[in-house]
């Protein structure tokens, strides 16, 4: 039986420490709640408490939003939803995510290009959905409040590794 | 004398230091490693692959197949390293390949004496008896270019970056600047590459007078009104494969020991301007140092302002022969002429040629710069599947039909005119049809006879003669003779030798070369950094783990971690691996233990057709669950194959949690994800993973319930009260607990699961309240004592409920289910499966080794999956698949396991607690 | 690297993607009798054609489960449409 222990550097105890280079600011951020809500879009918006359901290139605003993650499921940010599970009245079926995606924020003139380490990213290819495939991560992907600050929810379990590919690719776009 | 260097323009220049094979040298800014050692005399760069001769720079670019160099610099090697295409910097460690101690006095240089009798499959025939694989380890030592070692395969990672543009323009000399320039002007966001240091290709090689001024004159306008346009000129950058939805791959040479950059340009049109390279002239000998590429000589005057020699003979068409002889004249040298055609011709010399004989005549040359004629580069336009035709003319494969988005000009496609090329681009640019080329008179293309060995391929040390045998042994396709003969293999691809040597298969089969055809090239055109393949994917990243927000706590108890199920998790705590694992078991056996079982799947099922959408998903009967209940179940595939195990919970009319393997999750998701989408109504199921939102902490044993009424979580937990195979909701400190009465360890357990980034407080809370951590090991021992399974150890491709025991939804579920039918067919209902049993060994008899075949008269009837020395027990068990296992109870088998036989009895697959008192104390 | 356009997200490249089968399967119900032969159809035969293809393809990040005609010759995509009803 191996010990791997070594192999794996011990992972990171409470939100990561900021990381700059020339043009790129790598943050972890906290979001106050993030609810998956699956179901029709409009009843969905409407649980959520929000307009618009923030795609690609849109820019997300504020601190309650909603992402469009698929046909018929959004992610709401902030807001309030008082109980979890079948929502029998609307047709909708509702979790409480908490803290299991972990979010980055990359910012500045060059973060941008560390995106296209990792996915055919344009804004000329605008897309219904922030969910992609970058670097071989399932995240989700979208700018908030400034085009060029952009932030990345990952399955928790998935941090450790995404945090470690974002600082490879941080370093080697600005070797 | 020979070639070196005359100091016209680089006088001044930076020196650059290096060495080669040891010995230390100077070259000067701007140089590659190739012109740096021809500009101070250097001959021989390497060893041919096969009979080690002496090999000297071919070509002047990418297009030369010797001068391949294993390099250093600043910790980083690179294994054959195209030295002339690779720019020379300060402190590189040049070491030429296949050779040893040096290119120049090589001890198996020798091999060459016996090349009469190592033809062309010489290794196939002669090492086929008895057993290739004997003589293989010393072949391939002997074989092979660059030398590897693990520094090597580290490397710094890749950077590999997406791009688009509308016009991407590969290569930037006359033709590629002229399309560029038209392109970009009428407004197209355009990328123009060129893998050299600046782009003028052809104009700075070979300078000719271009619209009455000089070149460098007229391309710095050219290049100015691209940028003012705003299209990008990446220079160094070299496009070497073009991929499906015309994605073609841009290799950025940054400084040697430096990421290597990766760009995957999405071009919505491709316009190829690669140019031409010169065909070499095959005659006796002409593999000898100091036989070049006519235009590559001229590269390296004009570039470089090295002369390749002072008596040099011009081997080429009467047209080369009154462009390119004045050029070396003027710059010092002697020119003599010989005409292609010249009869019995040889170089002659030891390690550099020293005289051309031809007939009865022989003359003094220290260079011989030759030209057949120019082969277009016309290897992308084959990746993006256009067509080649045979030119006889020209002696060359020119590009026939092609894609739509994809146009080739200049040089590339024949145009060896220059105000052909420049009109050639702008009209590809602009969209209009290109002017036809002027056909020409065919040049002698034939070898002639002779005695000497005449070379085709220099790399690989193709002759004439092995082509011919190739042709005479019936390999008369070319892609027979290509791997026959080893032909255009290697990291040149047959640029120089791929027209010769389907021209010398063409008269050994007396066929006109277009009936012959041409292999196929594929990328990469060039030879590339195996990290722009893996970019950052190297140690960790290479398969990233999913990691537990307890492994802190994990790790500060001691645990020592590995992989299981794509998860990092604790094999067991401690640093003495037996004495732990026995341990951790009696914890859990006697008192209480805590393991984080925060991987196992959570997958929420919400809406009305839940149950039924789960009945049919599943083996077992969901649909009958009542709420607050659990139960477990597999999921089969179609062909009635377990997939997966789990437990299902509901927590209400509407919403299950499914519990499924913990690397199984995004499996199991994306099953249940494609049957909602299939057969049932999407708008009435819903699908959640919500595996990471919550972290589970199991407390098992049968001191179990104290540890969990003291975390005070308002729930009853009396056996009556909350029986096994069920689900309570409570809270702790103020947070939901979802408490699931499950057990993988055969103990009283509780499986507690709470809001991720509360589950550390619960965790210490457990471990302070006495609860032992125990790891995996301890945990697969425990789950073996009780026979549980693990999918994929004790279950493979082939097994079926039925293996197991588990017929009663087979035989009694009356609703459709995934794997229903597949239960029914011929192989599910044939006697001989392989069905798990457990497996006893005699009194003091060690444990089985996993893996192990168990055979019976002499014939492999399964293998043991699992095995362990039991703590609990003190003696070895096992558990096993074997055919009609569950009927052979107490039947002796065989165990076979390198070369030894043991024995073993067939016992039920519990050892421990068969009667499940335990688990629902 | 070839691109495909998800019915939902747009535009995205094929790792994103995976194939499913044939378009058209349906399953046969299997309560009723169905024979060995059909069965094997059913589970294995694909119709792999040379040139246009129709097939069911999943986009993985958003599991859109989509129909796409595609031309397995020349890699051309030539429809792509959703096999549900469009969002609400």
């Amino acid at each position: 039986m191996r010990n791997d222990t070594a192999k794996w550097p011990a992972p990171a105890v409470g939100p990561r420490g900021q990381v700059q280079a020339q043009g790129i600011t790598l943050d972890q951020i906290t979001l106050p709640r993030q609810v998956l809500i699956s179901g029709p879009r409009d009843a969905a918006m409407a649980l959520a408490g929000t307009t618009q359901a923030t795609g690609w290139p849109d820019v997300a605003m504020g601190d309650h939003y909603a992402l469009s993650l698929r046909r018929d499921r959004i992610l709401m940010v902030g807001g309030q939803i008082d109980s979890f599970g079948w929502r029998a009245d609307v047709g909708l079926a509702t979790s409480d995510i908490g803290t299991g995606y972990t979010v980055f924020s990359l910012q500045g003139p060059r973060a941008e290009k560390v995106l296209r380490t990792g996915t055919e990213l344009s804004e000329k290819i605008p897309s219904a959905s922030c969910l992609r495939l970058w670097n071989g991560y399932d995240i989700l992907l979208y700018r908030h409040t400034a085009t060029d600050r952009y932030l990345l929810h990952v399955g928790s379990a998935l941090a450790e590794g995404l945090w470690d590919m974002l600082n490879r690719q941080i370093r080697m776009v600005s070797a | 004398m020979t070639a070196r260097r005359i100091h016209i323009a680089t006088a001044g220049s930076k020196r650059l230091a290096f060495t080669f094979d040891g010995q230390p040298l100077q070259g000067v800014a701007g140089d590659t490693i190739a012109s740096a050692l021809l500009g101070v005399g250097v001959r021989i760069v390497g060893r041919s692959f096969k009979y080690h001769r002496p090999r000297g720079v071919w070509g002047g670019w990418t297009d030369d197949p010797n001068a391949i160099f294993d390099v250093s610099l600043a910790g980083v090697t690179k294994p054959n390293v195209q030295g002339t295409a690779t720019l020379l910097e300060d402190g590189m460690i040049v070491r030429s390949v296949n050779s040893w101690p040096t290119a120049r006095f090589d001890v198996k240089a020798g091999l060459d004496l016996l090349s009469p009798f190592l033809p062309a499959g010489f290794y196939y025939k002669m090492f086929k008896w008895p057993d290739w694989h004997l003589f293989e380890p010393a072949i391939r030592k002997m074989a092979g270019l660059g030398r590897v070692g693990p520094d090597v395969a580290d490397g710094p990672d890749g950077l590999q970056i997406h791009d688009q543009c509308d016009v991407l323009v590969v290569g930037g000399g006359p033709a590629g600047l002229s399309a560029a320039r038209a392109a970009a002007h009428a407004g197209q966001d355009v990328v123009l590459v060129d893998d050299h240091p600046d782009v003028g290709g052809s104009l700075r090689d070979n300078p000719c007078q271009i619209d009455g001024t000089a070149p460098a004159v007229w391309i710095t306008p050219q290049t100015d009104a691209i940028k003012a346009a705003g299209g990008r000129i990446m220079a160094r950058t070299t496009a070497f494969g073009i991929y499906d939805h015309s994605l073609i791959s841009l290799h950025q040479t940054a400084p040697f020991a430096t990421h290597p950059k990766l760009i995957r340009m999405r071009a919505g049109r491709v316009i190829l301007a690669t140019g031409a390279i010169d065909r070499p002239v095959v005659f006796g000998n002409n593999d000898l140092p100091g036989v070049m590429s006519l235009r590559g000589a001229a590269a390296y005057l004009h570039r470089h302002d090295v002369l390749t020699g002072t008596d040099i003979t011009l081997l080429a068409s009467a047209q080369d022969v009154a462009h390119f002889g004045p050029m070396f004249e003027r710059a010092g040298a002697q020119v003599r002429v010989l005409p292609l055609e010249t009869e019995g011709l040889r170089a002659v010399g030891r390690g550099k040629v020293r005289a051309l004989s031809y007939g009865t005549n022989r003359h003094h040359a220290d260079a011989v710069l030759c030209s057949a004629g120019l082969s277009p580069l016309v290897h992308l336009w084959c990746h993006a599947g256009g067509q080649l035709e045979w030119d006889a003319g020209r002696g060359a494969f020119l590009p026939g039909a092609g894609p739509d988005h994809l146009s080739i000009v200049g040089g590339a496609r024949g145009a060896n005119d220059l105000d052909q090329s420049i009109d050639d681009g702008h009209k590809a640019a602009t969209g209009q049809t290109p002017a036809p080329l002027p056909s020409i008179a065919p040049l002698p293309t034939t070898p002639k006879p002779s005695r000497a060995r005449q070379w085709i391929d220099l790399q690989n040390d193709v002759t004439t003669k092995d082509v011919a045998l190739a042709a005479q042994e019936n390999f008369a396709s070319v892609e027979h003779l290509k791997r026959y003969t080893t032909l255009g293999m290697a990291t040149d691809q047959g640029k120089t030798s791929n027209v010769n040597g389907l021209t010398a298969l063409a008269v050994q089969l007396g066929k006109p070369i277009a009936d012959v055809g041409t292999t196929r090239f594929r990328p990469p055109y060039v030879p590339v950094p195996l990290q722009l393949y893996r970019g950052a994917r190297s140690s960790t990243q290479i398969a990233p783990l999913q990691r537990s927000v307890l492994e802190p706590q994990i790790r500060a108890l001691g645990g020592a971690m590995a992989e299981y199920g794509g998860w990092l998790r604790p094999a067991w705590y401690g640093d003495d691996m037996t004495t732990a694992i026995a341990q951790e078991c009696a914890q859990a056996r006697n008192d209480v233990a805590m393991l984080d079982a925060s991987s196992l799947g959570k997958i929420e099922v919400m809406g009305p057709d839940a149950a039924g959408f789960l009945n049919f998903v599943y083996y077992n009967s969901i649909a009958n669950l009542p709420a607050g209940k659990i139960r477990y179940g597999f999921m089969l595939t179609e062909r009635g194959i377990i997939y997966d195990d789990g437990v299902m919970a509901r927590l209400d009319e509407n919403h299950f949690v499914v519990s499924c393997s913990s690397s199984h999750v995004s499996g199991v998701t994306a099953l249940l994800e494609a049957w909602r989408q299939d057969g049932h109504d999407p708008d009435r199921v819903f699908v959640h993973n919500v595996t990471q939102a919550w972290a589970t902490v199991t407390v098992t044993g049968p001191k179990a319930r104290d540890v969990v009424a003291a975390l005070d979580l308002g729930i009853d937990l009396q056996a009556e009260a909350f029986a096994h195979m069920s689900l309570r909701l409570g809270t702790y400190d103020g947070m939901p607990v979802r408490v699931c009465r499950v057990s993988f360890t055969g103990e009283l357990s509780f499986e507690i699961s709470i809001a991720r980034d509360s589950a550390p407080n619960l965790w210490d809370h457990v471990h302070q309240l006495g609860a032992t951590p125990i790891g995996m090991e301890a945990t697969s021992i425990l789950r073996a004592e009780k026979g549980y399974i693990i999918i994929g150890k004790d279950t493979d491709g082939e097994t079926m409920p039925q293996d197991l025991g588990l017929i009663g939804p087979r035989d009694r579920k009356t609703q459709p289910y995934v794997g229903n039918r597949g239960l029914q067919t011929p192989v599910a209902k044939a006697t001989g499966r392989q069905q798990l049993v457990g497996l006893a060994v005699p009194e003091g008899a060690t444990q089985l080794p996993t893996g192990a075949h168990l055979t019976a008269a002499g014939k492999s009837i399964g293998y043991v999956t699992s095995s362990y020395l039991s703590p609990t027990l003190g003696h070895p068990i096992a558990l096993g698949l074997v055919q009609d296992g569950l009927s052979r109870l107490n039947a002796d088998l065989t165990v076979y396991h390198l070369g030894e036989n043991r024995s073993a009895r067939i016992v039920p697959a519990c050892w421990y607690d068969p009667k499940g008192d335990r688990l629902n104390a | 690297m070839q691109r495909f356009p998800c019915p939902f997200c747009g535009l995205r490249d094929e790792r994103e993607f995976s194939y499913v089968g044939d378009f058209g399967k349906v399953r046969p119900d299997t309560k009723a009798r169905v024979s060995d032969a059909e069965w094997a159809a059913y589970l294995y035969d694909q119709k792999n054609p040379k040139g246009q293809s129709t097939e069911i393809w999943v986009h993985l990040p958003c599991q859109e489960y989509f129909k796409m005609t595609r031309d397995t010759v020349s890699m051309d995509v030539i429809d792509a449409a959703p096999l549900r009803k469009p969002a609400q």
